[in-house]
């Protein structure tokens, strides 16, 4: 079938089918391949646009306004945290850094101890990771592929005796031009854009983008329809026009965030855990300024990572990975004005920043509650971080390893984010320990959203089963994507969603009969 | 989606945040600032503005720095001097309200001003490889997106 954008729907629209997805992401893309390709009548509602990679102009300012929820301005309610996620035609995938992990065993292992979580297990996802990676071309990056930015972070974890390793990408014919996270202009990136939403529609399933789904209508534990208002194509204004489509089971895919907001607009929320414990993987690093140019806007986003530091018993647990710079995302980072501003960003071909990824919600005495999700005006998602003595320690230990990485590997000066310089281990501990870590004092990024709908087996504190990603009210409701994870997943989260996406899908075709 | 007032406070902070760094670049003056961060509302529509503006609004309130001692005029009508006092006065207040307000206008304008292609010469950023280009060197591996399409439909950025 095909795919119809805003522009294209010019009357309310009455549709029926066996499987309404909302979302085409990580998750909605897998299930609409899987259940396309068995023959099912699908349909996808997708919030953002249909965005053609040859229309992709690689610069942050255009990229970021089209391909980025809130044109890239997502944040928390305290304007702490800076959430990128992707707003699509295949969602956060079309921007994501092509980073793949699976889920940890461990952290599965906590899932089942700690948060109730029953009938989904680490082995019964390897096979469905198994066939994903190969269809997305998942491999291991080589040394000799790895950029001046990441061997910048290779070296200083080598130099420090510190576990290090090379990250596992989904590409093919990759250009290596390091401009993942505006879209990949050449289609290397084995993005849902250019694989399941393909091979979704060639099978048959109805691809509907710029269509916000405003709520679902149920009646006793029944879905009785999924409305969507449409939107313009420029503009981001809604037509007038509305989709209301009545399916025999419906899968809601609009991940993190978007996904427990939507129930919250539909007062579907038995038992006030929607959008609660939602977690980000906080995100800061350390910045080191070199005597040769690094140029960290070339060559991939990320090669390298290292797992030093995750497991800190009690304390936040934190990964280190390589990550890139680029001048708008990296102009906002200094404090300062004029001449002094101008001269920090002027370091940007010199310098090479080390990413840390915090582990929030894995407190197992539930301090770490992560972000609540609630409703604002016109139905938008406010997103509430609540800050702990945990993040923050995290937080300064993160940042603290991140520049000891960049100064071990041969940096003249490294500099937190908070502004601050140090030359010396010694005054990088001066610098750390002095420096605030609170909300609103250090810009923090966030790239991966997760929870907000966590599975479980009690419908008391979990908001779907998870022996079947179905959600506890409705028989005819799913939830698959990252939504559904109990804590965050502890490391860039695209398998981990594919996989749970994968093995759901046949729940859901067992539902449609 | 700024009134004018709105535009205004932009320009005022981006043009001491991101003064002109040299005679061949421009300054937030130069590339416009606050016509870009209008353009970035636009995307983010209505709703989504309203907190860039309640900041906004916050940050330009004589109201406001008259109850931290600091001043009692807008900020758009002090001198430059005096705009650099209050800038710093937000950026190092013991209060983390007006801290965040500081990184948030601070981290808009900035972000806004380096998007620019014209501030790239002054930072040693070359900007982004030809699209065009690369799409003829991996000919062979595009896929056909366009087919999907409705007939006679148009994908965005067309």
């Amino acid at each position: 079938m095909t795919i119809r954008t805003g522009a294209q729907i010019d009357r309310d629209l009455e549709l029926t089918c066996d499987v309404c997805i909302v979302g085409s992401g990580a998750g909605g893309a897998v299930v609409a391949q899987r259940l396309a390709t068995q023959g099912k009548r699908v349909i996808v509602l997708e919030d953002g646009g249909f965005h053609q990679s040859q229309t992709f102009d690689l610069t942050e300012r255009n990229m970021f306004a089209r391909l980025y929820q809130d044109a890239g301005a997502r944040s928390t309610a305290d304007q702490s945290m800076s959430i990128l996620q992707g707003r699509a035609v295949g969602g956060t995938t079309v921007i994501n850094w092509t980073t793949c992990f699976r889920t940890p065993e461990r952290v599965m292992q906590h899932w089942a101890e700690h948060h109730g979580v029953e009938g989904l297990t680490h082995e019964m996802l390897v096979p469905h990771w198994e066939r994903i990676e190969q269809r997305l071309n998942v491999q291991q990056m080589r040394l000799d592929q790895v950029n001046k930015n990441n061997m910048v972070t290779w070296r200083g974890l080598d130099a420090l005796g510190w576990h290090k390793d090379l990250l596992y990408r989904n590409v093919k014919g990759c250009a290596h031009t390091g401009y993942c996270g505006m879209g990949c202009v050449i289609d290397a990136k084995q993005s849902m854009l250019v694989t399941f939403i393909p091979e979704a529609v060639e099978a048959g399933a109805d691809i509907y983008a710029n269509a916000w789904v405003e709520r679902i209508t149920y009646d006793g534990r029944h879905c009785t329809g999924v409305i969507a208002k449409v939107r313009t194509l420029r503009g981001d204004r809604f037509t007038g026009h509305t989709i209301t489509v009545r399916a025999t089971v419906t899968v809601l895919a609009g991940g993190a965030i978007n996904t427990p907001a939507m129930l919250l607009r539909s007062e579907l929320d038995p038992s006030g855990r929607t959008g609660k414990r939602t977690f980000f993987h906080p995100a800061v690093g350390g910045v080191g300024a070199h005597a040769e140019r690094i140029n960290p806007f070339v060559g991939s986003p990320q090669y390298v990572y290292s797992d030093e530091f995750v497991d800190r018993g009690e304390r936040m647990a934190f990964l280190l990975e390589g990550a890139p710079m680029f001048p708008m995302t990296t102009g906002g980072f200094p404090l300062s004005l004029g001449a002094e501003r101008q001269a920090e960003t002027e370091l940007l071909p010199y310098s090479s920043l080390t990413g840390a990824l915090l582990h929030d919600g894995f407190d197992i005495h539930d301090i770490d509650e992560g972000a609540s999700i609630s409703l604002q005006s016109g139905g938008r998602p406010k997103i509430d971080y609540k800050w702990t003595e945990r993040l923050v320690e995290g937080l300064r230990e993160s940042t603290r390893a991140a520049l000891r990485v960049q100064l071990a590997a041969g940096a003249q000066q490294v500099f937190g984010l908070q502004g601050f310089y140090a030359r010396t281990n010694e005054e990088i501990d001066q610098r750390v320990d002095a420096a605030r870590f609170g909300p609103g004092e250090i810009p923090i990024f966030v790239a991966h959203c997760m929870g907000g709908c966590a599975m479980g087996t009690d419908p008391a504190s979990s908001v779907v089963d998870s022996r079947s990603m179905r959600h506890h009210a409705l028989d005819d409701l799913f939830v698959i994507d990252g939504s559904v994870f109990p804590t965050s997943c502890s490391v860039n989260p695209q398998i981990s969603i594919y996989g749970l996406a994968s093995w759901a899908a046949e729940h859901v075709r067992e539902a449609v009969g | 989606m700024l009134t004018r007032d709105e535009y205004a406070i932009v320009q005022s902070v981006a043009s001491r945040i991101c003064p002109q760094p040299a005679p061949d670049v421009p300054g937030a003056d130069g590339v416009d600032v606050g016509v870009q961060v209008d353009r970035l509302l636009e995307y983010v529509g209505p709703e989504g503005s309203a907190d860039v503006k309640t900041v906004l609004a916050l940050f330009e309130s004589g109201l406001v720095g008259a109850l931290f001692f600091e001043r009692v005029k807008p900020f758009t009508q002090l001198d430059p001097e005096s705009q650099d006092r209050v800038l710093l006065a937000w950026r190092d207040s013991s209060i983390a309200l007006r801290r965040t307000v500081y990184r948030a206008l601070s981290s808009l304008t900035a972000s806004t001003y380096y998007a620019d292609p014209r501030t790239w010469p002054g930072i040693g950023y070359p900007g982004p490889p030809n699209p065009t280009a690369l799409r003829e060197a991996y000919a062979d591996q595009l896929v056909n997106l366009a087919a999907l399409l409705e007939p006679g439909g148009e994908g965005e950025g067309a």
